[in-house]
């Protein structure tokens, strides 16, 4: 519990973004290929270095800053955890979105054609802050003798997919370039917590010296793939048996030597 | 047109490209997690009926009930515990006296803690008793999966009159201190 509560906090803490968005339109990288599969490719073939060769991570939060959290100053780490905490709202949420490369290769058929094949994990989470639920669990109730604990605060989805993808680069003529490529996605892992309601509240009565009551409480967390987690999840994303399918297209159009249209 | 170009420039690089930094220590990340928890714990009524056995005419010296206590049934909050505090509210309207024991045992009823007996006087409204269990000096505690309450009338020259009504109100908590 105590190690779940860190993690939210310390990836929520850290604000970084990969080069795949300007990626976009770079012919002399691989990479810009899974942008627009219509893109001009200038060289006989491409090897990609697992996971190194494109290794994207975003992760954000629009809660707090660092500083807030890491500052280099007398105050225990609790003291700032706890203020972190009070300034936190439920509209607040972490974002984390992560891709690495397992594997991408491709070669230039003839002149005109050029043909990749790869393979890529994909990570997708957002996570509201579910701000009485980490108080409750941090102080627990008993400094909030009357207070209602919303549940309807925890809304969270997550999501492990594996893609394998086959794509089709062709130069039509001197201005016209257009592409294709065919992805097979495997689902390994999916939890989604959202729609949440009900409160947890503790109260003084005439009954007793305390009373818990729970009000309207309709929770539950929808999870595909946590079984057998540790050993399953990152085969599952290789052609496991939840499988999608996708296809995207591109075309580049010169005008002239400097314009051009991309879509 | 020059000093005006530059001038864009400079104020543009001031506001977009230039940031402040601070110094960020991660070397003592440390978060203590030590939330306490409040639960409702055994409450009851009684009156001059529970205690008189109406069909032979003579009181009822003791009434004993066994709950179950199933706070540790979880193996986390077994492992993160370590106080417990049980607050007692007695409210007796008796012209008699109680005395009140807490007892908790295992699953196989072998006892796992004893509260020292409450004894209230006749006509005491509010007492009040604490009694704390340290996890470090009672181990076994943990180990409770049932609750034992017993109420026994303190002997008098005066029979209970089942046509007076009179009562004894019992009310408990436990508040649980985990470090986590």
């Amino acid at each position: 519990m105590k190690k779940l509560l860190l993690l939210i906090f310390l990836i929520a803490t850290v604000s970084l973004k990969s080069q795949q968005k300007i990626a976009f339109s770079f012919g002399e990288t691989p990479q810009t290929l899974m942008l627009n599969p219509g893109s001009e490719i200038n060289y006989k073939s491409h090897y990609g270095i697992p996971i190194v060769s494109n290794f994207q991570l975003t992760i954000g939060n629009t809660g707090f800053q660092m500083g807030d959290l890491f500052s280099n100053d007398s105050r225990s780490f609790n003291e700032k955890f706890e203020k972190v905490l009070d300034q936190i709202s439920p509209s607040d949420y972490i974002n984390l979105n992560t891709k690495i490369d397992v594997l991408n290769f491709g070669y230039r058929y003839n002149n005109k054609t050029y043909i990749s094949i790869g393979f890529y994990e994909e990570l997708d989470l957002i996570a509201y802050f579910p701000k009485d639920a980490i108080e409750g669990l941090y102080y627990g109730n008993d400094p909030f003798f009357n207070r209602s604990f919303s549940v309807s605060q925890a809304i969270m989805k997550a999501d492990l997919i594996g893609v394998l993808h086959a794509g089709i680069s062709k130069k039509v003529d001197e201005k016209l370039t257009i592409g294709a490529r065919f992805k097979i996605y495997s689902s390994s892992l999916n939890i989604e917590t959202n729609n949440n309601s009900g409160s947890i509240t503790t109260t003084t009565n005439n009954i007793n010296i305390s009373r818990l009551t729970l009000q309207n409480l309709d929770a539950g967390v929808r999870t595909s793939g946590i079984d057998n987690i540790e050993e399953d999840v990152l085969s599952n994303t290789f052609l496991g048996g939840n499988l999608g399918m996708g296809f995207d297209v591109g075309i580049t159009y010169h005008f002239s030597p400097q314009r051009r249209c991309i879509i | 047109m020059n000093i005006y170009i530059k001038s864009v420039v400079t104020i543009f690089s001031l506001c977009f490209l230039m940031s402040c930094t601070d110094n960020l220590n991660f070397d003592e990340i440390n978060l203590n997690v030590d939330p306490i928890i409040t639960v409702p714990l055994i409450y009851f009524d009684l009156d001059q009926d529970d205690f008189f056995n109406s069909s032979s005419g003579t009181e009822i010296p003791t009434i004993t009930d066994i709950s179950d206590f199933r706070v540790f049934e979880s193996s986390d909050i077994r492992n993160e515990t370590i106080k417990t505090v049980f607050d007692f509210e007695i409210e007796n309207r008796f012209d008699r006296s109680f005395e009140v024991n807490v007892v908790f045992f295992d699953g196989n009823d072998n006892i796992t803690q004893i509260i020292p007996a409450l004894n209230i006087v006749s006509e005491d409204l509010d007492y009040v008793a604490t009694y704390s269990i340290e996890i470090a000096t009672s181990p076994m505690f943990l180990s409770s999966r049932k609750v034992s309450v017993e109420v026994k009338l303190s002997p008098s020259s005066s029979q209970i009159d089942p046509n007076i009504y009179q009562t004894i109100k019992f009310r408990s908590t436990g508040t649980f201190y985990f470090s986590i």
